[in-house]
Formats: C-alpha cells, structure tokens, sequence
C-alpha cells in the first residue's frame, strides 16, 4: 500500500514538475544597448535693472510714479529693464505682457468715489495709458492689439494681447534694453483717489 | 512513522528536481545552449554599433518639439538557431523623470526597399521600464541580423518640468527561439 502510494505521489509530481517546466515556452537571449543619454535643453532669462545692476532673476520697483493725477505723464528716461538670455538652447522669440492689481487706500478717502477698485482692477488699468514701448530701440508701442477698442494701448490691452514675435535678447552680459513710458489718462475720475496700480511686467522666452 | 518518511523524502526530491528543472531554462547572460536531435545549438546574438546609440554630443538638446532623433541597431544571430525579436525593456539612471517626457518609437526595418518595416513599439521611454512584448516579424537565419530602427522625441506639449535633465538608459533586446509564439 505504501509503494503504491509513494509511487502515485512520486508520479504526480513528476508530471506537475515536467507540467511547471512547461510554462518557459521558448528560450531567450537578450543583449544590451548601454549608455544611451538624453538631455533636454535649458532657457534662462535673466534681467536687470537701472537700480538693481547684476543679471538676476526677476528685478522690482523698476519704475515707480507717486501722486499721478490724470493728465500726469511719466516718460522714464532713466529706468529701464535689460534682458539677457543664457541656457544651452536658443529661443525663437521673447514675449512681453503684463498683470496688475490695484491696492485700495486704507482708509479709503472720502472723495475716492470707488473704495472697490482692486475687485475690478481693469478700470484702472485701462487708464495707464502706455506711451512708449522699446525693446533695444526699436518701439512696438504699433504693434500692442487695442483689445478694448478705446483709441489707446493701455495695460489692459497688453495683459489681454501680450506681444509675441520680438527679437531674442542676446546672450548674457551684452544685454537688451526696454523701456516703458506712460500716462494716467485725463479721463480717469475720482474713482482712482488714492488707488496703488501694482504693475508686473512679464517676459517671457519662447521656443 | 514510516509514511511520514517516506512522504519527505518524496517531497524533497521533487523539490530538488524542480529547482535542477528551473535552473535550467534560464537564459545564461550571452548565449543559450539548446540540444536538438541529440546536437547543441546556441542562440546567440550581438548588437552592432556596440557602442551607445543616442547621446547629446552627437544628437543636441531634446526641447518640445525637437527634431526627432532617428538610431539603427542592427541584431546579428551569431548562433545557431534563428530568432525573432520578442521583447524590450529599458533601465534608467539619473533623472530618470526624463523618461516620462520622451516618446519612443521601434521598427523592425525590412530588407529591401519596398518592404515596409514592422512596427514594434510607439509609446513613452518610461514605459520600456517594465518591459514591452512585441512580436518580430522576421525569423532571421544563423549569420544574418535585423534592424532595429529606433526615434525618440519630445512632444511639443511636453512643459517646463522636463527643462534641463540628463538620463541615462540601457535598453535591451530580447529574442526568442523557437519563432512561433
């Protein structure tokens, strides 16, 4: 009885053996390609300031206007952005919009007739008229999109139609220059007493 | 008593005989003997170039959008059984995020020129990593080889995560033998 048994099982975990060895249907050889290396390219935009003069990151308070008044216009002469590029691939274009915000007085004063304007900052910002836009001499205040149809190139305008297709910087430490020259509206009211307009100029390197 | 002994010892040897049976249908690291009618026969294969493929002195900077970078690896059998392509998988070192980015795709080129070739993988480099079945067409004869014809590319929609990586893979080629699945 016990060699039947033995027998039987013995048999049984044969074929189960033969049966798992089954399962490798097919033999293989495998070879290895090594070392393949993929790197992705890099652009870096750097900028600089009439105040702030080394490449850097991200510059601010390039231009500052206090007590505007409509009708004021500020040419800023002297400040200026410079743009430069590093990285190890070259951009196609550089493009230049634009947000903003607007910071109420607190307390408000009495004759601002909008306390709200920084839940709506578009009505003050289609009153910063912009009246030079150069990049390295060449102006494109022409070609900024009057988004709003008013007659003027305002910060709206830019925000909502940045201006895409201009020349690339040059490569660090040569450098190109923007300049920015703009006008408080004479048709702005009492709704912008006391109102701060938070300007961020945005630039940007495309592909 | 005696049962219990005799069952172990039933048990231990199929145990044994098991491991001796899958020990043996693993691949050796270069070749792998196979007796047929009582003869062995090796299924061997090389790569050509054996150096790498791809590297950024050679084929520049991946960006979105860039040129795709097209790579032939050609698979000889330097055994003695033909072989189809049946598989590939890659490894990864460095920024092995890059890998996420990067499209791959791999044809089994054909001979002649109005043969088209056969198309193997068009996927992400990433999912190499786990191993990809595919079926080669061609059953390539002892002394011959097969193309690989390998394009990578980065996507136009690919975003600045990817900006400045370096990644290294090894990829692998697997062939198999006998050529019906």
């Amino acid at each position: 009885m016990d060699t039947k048994m033995l027998t039987a099982i013995l048999v049984i975990g044969l074929v189960a053996t033969m049966a798992g060895a089954g399962l490798y249907a097919y033999f293989s050889d495998t070879e290895t390609s090594k070392g393949n290396t993929f790197t992705t390219g890099t652009l870096d935009l750097k900028t600089m300031d009439w105040n702030e003069l080394t490449w850097r990151d991200g510059v601010t308070a390039t231009w500052t206007a206090t007590n505007m008044k409509p009708g004021d216009s500020f040419p800023f002469d002297v400040e200026f952005v410079g743009l430069s590029r590093s990285g190890t691939i070259t951009p196609g274009s550089l493009e230049i919009t634009c947000n903003y915000s607007v910071i109420e007085e607190s307390p408000p004063t009495e004759a601002d007739t909008d306390p709200y304007t920084n839940e709506h900052p578009d009505t003050m910002a289609k009153q910063m008229i912009i009246t030079r836009f150069k990049c390295n001499g060449t102006e494109y205040l022409g070609s900024i999109v009057d988004v709003d149809g008013d007659g003027q190139k305002t910060f709206y305008d830019l925000k909502n139609s940045p201006l895409t297709g201009l020349p690339i910087p040059v490569v660090t430490d040569g450098g190109t220059f923007f300049r920015l020259s703009v006008k408080f509206s004479e048709d702005a009211g009492n709704d912008f007493q006391g109102d701060t307009f938070d300007l961020t100029m945005i630039f940007t390197l495309k592909q | 008593m005696k049962y219990k002994q005799i069952l172990t010892s039933a048990f231990t040897i199929m145990l044994v005989l098991s491991l001796v049976m899958f020990m043996a249908n693993q691949p050796p690291a270069s070749a792998h003997a196979i007796f047929l009618g009582g003869k062995e026969k090796n299924l061997d294969i090389e790569l050509s170039p054996k150096q790498r493929l791809f590297h950024p002195d050679k084929d520049g900077y991946f960006y979105p959008g860039s040129p795709k970078i097209t790579k032939n690896l050609e698979v000889i059998n330097v055994g003695d059984v033909p072989f189809r392509i049946c598989r590939f998988n890659a490894t990864f070192y460095g920024n092995i995020s890059l890998a996420t980015g990067l499209q791959m795709e791999i044809l089994e080129l054909g001979k002649g020129k109005g043969e088209k070739p056969n198309f193997l993988y068009n996927g992400t480099l990433s999912s190499l990593a786990e191993g990809v079945e595919v079926n080669g067409k061609s059953a390539i004869p002892q002394g011959k080889s097969v193309t690989l014809q390998f394009t990578v590319w980065m996507p136009e929609t690919a975003g600045n995560e990817y900006q400045g990586l370096t990644m290294t893979a090894d990829i692998a080629v697997t062939v198999r033998f006998p050529l019906a699945k």
